[in-house]
């Protein structure tokens, strides 16, 4: 009720203020134009299909129109007079009516989208006069994946839209689950049931007892949905001020599979429940002069989670036990119960100030950006642990007294400085002088904590130099210098050195300081009005100062050091990086668009024995745009890509096998390991659009296919003593999936205001991956004894789905 | 010397000799300029549209056409306002190259073409377009929007990612993948991330960082936590491919291997499976291996997640990690 005055007092001013007077237009001398025949124009349900032949007539990715799916287009105000008279308005409906079959089979198959329904209504209203412009739009109304907007634009005073955007983020269909509660931050097993498997007496038996439970379970869909409501708020009535005003609210309420563990030999996949909220409010003002612009932004983003935790039951205890053995133990030892800190709620802030000088001598313009920022959230902090019976702590970690602060207090400050100068002081030369200053301050307070419960499994102390150890409130700052040349050789073809020197400095990680040196050579050009050519070639090194591999434990107050002294983390390692891509464009004639593309690239860790080795990429494309005329456009397009990244590692035990500190200090071991990893992926995207009988009968078809083919290739040597005991496996099937959709639709213009079109939708997903392949939601070992894990059948499901779909399309 | 002073020292040489060479004859500019120009005479859009009258059509139903507002082309020249004083070219009696109009196709560069459309378009999301990439690398606005389109934004597709995968292809392909953000689905576009006309951040990203761009639709995800996961807080990059995977969800390697190249733990199981000498004797394949439960269950599913759940922070004093 409070906001009620402004929002009158806001209309009535967008009301009262006048808007301009429109200016007197040239009158057309022309008088024998008006004797000419006018071509027949009638009201249309869109506006006519305009072939712009200079551009390429369709050759971007094909979205599947997908069954409900309206997509309003502007709206053809076409009358009998060649010069619009205004007002116009128009309405057009669209009545979907659609049956699918497989919409089940598979989450995947309505990840963001909603099939579940019978019918769906699309509208795109829009009224126009020489001030004021308003439109309603909205797509797949009723459905749970609807959208609307509502446009209001009054020339020279405003422009507002409001839009509202439903995203639905389904995860699985019917996935088991024993507990109550699915949806709730409490997660419950009945007693029983837990004091069955608590009672088992044998791994062989403890895997029989929980099968016989989850036969049982209930049977849940896992999703939830994204709920976007924007309001935005343009005010040109004082120009040259224009102020801007954006209101975000968002909120995702749900379930979401994921994980929780009660140790090595216990790992529990359970719903998460999803209950967000976030709200942003940006304003900005903008002043531009001839020569100079000036603006300024606000803004600020609270998130809020009223699911703070969830506590889901432990299914194999009834009862609290600590000790060490919990943590590799099932039904011998464990909490009753574990309780993870979900997300907690925080705050975003941020100023941003833009400054832009142009017209300076030598054809240069200044641009400066500054930014501060802060990122805050101070939830209060959970105990320890839920589990009663931790043995080996000096306090009793279930009890909230004993945590060592109450709240996180967490804080980062964030600055950026941007500046940017450039020139054309000649007209074959051109100049760009580029800085970039970007620092994150952590704020965070170091919290001294004696030692830990993982897993609520059993207490850890971690013995350090002061008795605890501590958290790392890690820091980065990022500078870059950046220096480009143009030399422009000829119209339109323009060769570019782009040069940039970044230096990196970390707070708490393996290396402070590295930086890196880019050069980036390009060549754009039009060698002939038939074609043009884009080719670049980029080379890197990065340098990072001494790797200190042990840091992140010492600066903790760690002794012991549990990671392999010789890997270097990819982000911070030295990197010596080539990228070269190559696109041509070639336009025979002026309907017909031909297209290639090369782009290759590595990563290269020339210091790195262990973590990543290198890194490639190879991405061949070629794409065939054509309107053959009027009436008939098609695309094709095809694209093969190859990832392939090489890791090695080591399996090591302390004091034992592979041990890097003590038993195996070198690079060579017989427990060392590599992995290859392949992604090849093949793309075809097809679409055909054509008019079949002019303004009657039109096909539109679009058709795409995907094919990923994944590989693991391990190696490592035989033999000895080896924690590899035999010949690593590779993996073949590595989230290889086959997916395609073809997608025709005929429309039948009946008259005026009446459109019918049929349309059908297949699709199918196929996916073969190593983590399905013997899937079972309770895992054995060969022997049948249990495996260490409950899973509720989450993965990603072939689906072959069909849909048929009716739309009546009505113009008003 | 290092590889970088090498290309550099090449691509200078190159330049430098290109620069310094014959220059090639310039059969893209626009030849219709005449030396001496002519008084301009604008017909007014009464005439143009007598012969083009697909193109003034088009432009009625655009906003360039609300006469009620002074910037707009319908409030000066209406068509003459972007392709100049047409009065030549219709005394010549019209056709291609006739009279000196900006034609905006080929015969243009894409710098004539930009000085027409930043005449106004100067400010808000454009005020940084001199010197972004997108202009570094001589794009012109019709390159990717259409006066005569129809379309919203006057955009020359239906909507924006057909625009942008022009160029683009291989995010075309990746968008294409299992695991993707729901674009494909008509729900989000590429500015919802980018602005191509300009930014201060790489990758063309609409916000001070990457991270800073994701947190706007994950803000759950941005923290700060009490225990932090420094890749985590530097880039979401490193370890995501925002425009799609085959990898759920959109990670750049499957699990466990994109832990593993940074992590490599003591104690901890770490290739997939390995089978005996015995087993290998036998043929078993990795699936049969797993048929039968091996190896541990910490490798699959979720890999490492499995118990590392909260590995984009942890607010928990048991936290340390990522475990609650």
């Amino acid at each position: 009720m409070t906001r009620t005055p402004v929002v009158l007092l806001l209309v009535s001013w967008i009301l009262w203020v006048p808007a301009p007077p429109i200016p007197a237009q040239e009158e057309a001398p022309s008088a024998e134009a008006e004797n000419e025949p006018y071509p027949e124009h009638t009201f249309r349900l869109y506006s006519r299909r305009q072939v712009e032949l200079r551009l390429r007539p369709d050759v971007g990715l094909r979205v599947p129109l997908l069954a409900p799916v309206f997509s309003p287009r502007t709206a053809d105000f076409g009358d009998r007079d060649r010069v619009r008279s205004w007002p116009q308005s128009s309405v057009a409906f669209s009545l979907d009516f659609f049956n699918a079959d497989g919409e089940r089979d598979s989450a995947k198959a309505q990840e963001f989208r909603d099939l579940d329904g019978d019918a769906a209504v699309g509208v795109d209203a829009q009224y126009r006069s020489e001030r004021t412009w308003l439109r309603l739009t909205g797509r797949q109304l009723l459905l749970d994946d609807q959208d609307a907007r509502l446009e209001l634009r009054r020339v020279g005073v405003l422009a507002a839209k409001l839009d509202l955007n439903q995203i639905p983020h389904r995860y699985a269909f019917d996935a088991a689950s024993l507990y109550d509660g699915v949806g709730t931050l409490v997660l419950s097993i009945p007693d029983a049931s837990q004091a069955f498997l608590q009672g088992s007496t044998s791994v062989v038996d403890a895997a029989a007892r929980l099968s016989e439970l989850v036969a049982g379970a209930s049977r849940h869909d896992l999703g939830h949905r994204r709920d976007r409501l924007g309001f935005e708020l343009d005010l040109t009535a004082f120009d040259p001020l224009a102020v801007e005003l954006v209101v975000k609210h968002e909120t995702r309420e749900g379930t979401r599979p994921w994980s929780g563990s009660f140790g090595l030999a216990n790992v529990v996949e359970i719903p998460w429940p999803v209950d967000y909220e976030t709200r942003e409010v940006a304003l900005s003002a903008e002043y531009k002069l001839p020569r100079t612009l000036v603006s300024g932004k606000v803004r600020v983003s609270e998130f809020f989670n009223d699911a703070h935790a969830v506590a889901f039951d432990n299914p194999w205890r009834l009862v609290d036990s600590g000790p060490f053995t919990a943590l590799t133990s099932t039904f011998e030892e464990g909490p009753a119960s574990g309780l993870i800190d979900l997300y907690p709620d925080n705050r975003q802030e941020e100023a941003v100030f833009t400054f832009v000088r142009s017209q300076l001598p030598g054809k240069s313009s200044f641009f400066a950006t500054l930014s501060q920022g802060r990122l805050e959230q101070d939830d209060p902090l959970f105990p320890y642990s839920t589990n009663t019976a931790l043995t080996g702590a000096p306090f009793d970690p279930s009890d909230p007294g004993n945590r060592p602060v109450t709240r996180a207090d967490a804080q980062l400050d964030t600055r950026l400085v941007d500046l940017r100068w450039t020139s054309r002081p000649a007209d074959v030369f051109g100049l760009q002088v580029h800085y970039r200053d970007y620092e994150l301050d952590n704020e965070t307070a170091q919290v001294f904590i004696p030692g830990f419960a993982p897993e609520d499994a059993y207490w850890r102390p971690y013995g350090g130099t002061a008795g605890g150890f501590t958290n790392l409130p890690i820091a980065h700052a990022k500078s870059e210098l950046g220096l480009e040349l143009a030399f422009h050789l000829a119209a339109g073809t323009r060769l570019t050195l782009d040069y940039e020197h970044e230096d990196v400095d970390r707070e708490l990680r393996e290396v402070e300081r590295s930086e890196e040196q880019r050069l980036k050579l390009s060549l754009d050009a039009k060698p002939a009005p038939w074609m043009d050519l884009r080719a670049s070639y980029l080379v890197a090194e990065r340098d990072a100062e001494e790797y200190d591999f042990a840091q992140f434990f010492r600066n903790q107050g760690i002794r012991f050091i549990p990671v392999l002294s010789f890997l270097r983390k990819f982000d911070q390692a030295d990197r010596d990086r080539d990228r070269a891509q190559l696109m041509a464009s070639f336009y025979p004639t002026e309907s017909l668009v031909l297209g290639a593309q090369l782009i290759v690239g590595e990563d290269d860790y020339p210091e790195s024995s262990f973590g990543v080795l290198d890194d490639e990429h190879q991405v061949y494309s070629v794409d065939l745009s054509w309107a053959a005329s009027a009436r008939l456009s098609l695309f094709a397009s095809y694209s093969f890509e190859r990832y392939q990244v090489a890791i090695a590692g080591r399996e090591w035990i302390a004091f034992g096998p592979g041990d890097p500190f003590r038993t195996e200090p070198g690079l060579d071991s017989p427990s060392n390991w590599s992995a290859d990893t392949t992604d090849e992926i093949d793309s075809v995207a097809f679409g055909l659009e054509v008019e079949l009988i002019p303004e009657r009968l039109r096909l539109d078809l679009a058709y795409t296919w995907s094919k990923s083919d994944g590989m693991i290739a391990y190696g490592s040597p035989i033999g000895e003593v080896d924690n590899n005991p035999g010949t690593p496996a590779d993996f073949a099937a590595v989230d290889d999936v086959t997916w395609y959709n073809l997608n025709p639709e005929l429309e039948y213009t009946v008259g005026e205001r009446l459109a019918i079109s049929l349309a059908y939708v297949r699709e199918r997903y196929e996916i073969l991956d190593f983590n399905d392949e013997g899937f079972e939601l309770v895992p054995t070992a060969p022997d049948g004894s249990f495996n260490g894990g409950l899973f509720m059948g989450t993965l990603p499901l072939d689906f072959d789905l069909d849909v048929v779909v009716l739309k009546l399309k009505v113009g008003i | 010397m290092s590889r970088v002073t090498v290309t550099a020292l090449a691509g200078l040489s190159l330049a430098l000799g290109l620069a310094a060479g014959p220059q090639p004859e310039d059969a893209t500019a626009t030849s219709a300029t005449p030396a001496t120009p002519a008084p301009a005479v604008f017909m007014g859009a009464e005439v143009c549209q007598q012969c083009h009258f697909d193109r003034f059509e088009s432009y009625q139903n655009s906003p360039h056409a609300l006469a009620g507002d002074p910037r707009t082309p319908a409030a000066k020249q209406a068509c003459e306002t972007c392709h100049g004083a047409g009065g030549q070219h219709v005394d010549g009696g019209g056709g291609r190259g006739v009279g000196g109009v900006k034609p905006f196709n080929a015969t243009m560069t894409a710098e004539a073409k930009n000085a027409v459309c930043l005449e106004c378009h100067a400010r808000g999301i454009v005020a940084l377009w001199p010197g972004s990439m997108h202009e570094s690398r001589d794009l012109a606005c019709t390159d990717c929007h259409s006066i005569h389109s129809g379309h919203t934004k006057l955009l020359a597709e239906a909507s924006q990612p057909p625009v942008c995968v022009r160029c683009h292809q291989q995010i075309r392909a990746q968008l294409m993948r299992p695991s993707h953000h729901p674009i494909r689905e008509q729900k989000l576009v590429c500015t919802d991330c980018h602005n191509p006309h300009g930014t201060v951040s790489e990758r063309l990203i609409s916000a001070t960082t990457i991270n800073d761009k994701c947190y706007e639709c994950h803000a759950e995800k941005r923290g700060p936590f009490l225990w932090e996961h420094p890749p985590v807080r530097e880039s979401c990059l490193n370890c995501h491919e925002p425009h799609g995977s085959t990898h759920e969800p959109l990670l750049r390697v499957k699990r466990p291997l994109l832990c593993q190249r940074c992590h490599n733990t003591v104690g901890h199981p770490s290739v997939l499976w390995a089978r005996t000498q015995d087993e290998e004797a036998a043929g078993l394949s990795p699936y049969e291996l797993r048929r039968q439960g091996l190896p541990a269950t910490m490798l699959f599913q979720r890999s490492c997640t499995n118990c590392h759940v909260n590995l984009h922070g942890s607010n928990h004093p048991s936290g340390k990690l990522f475990h609650r």
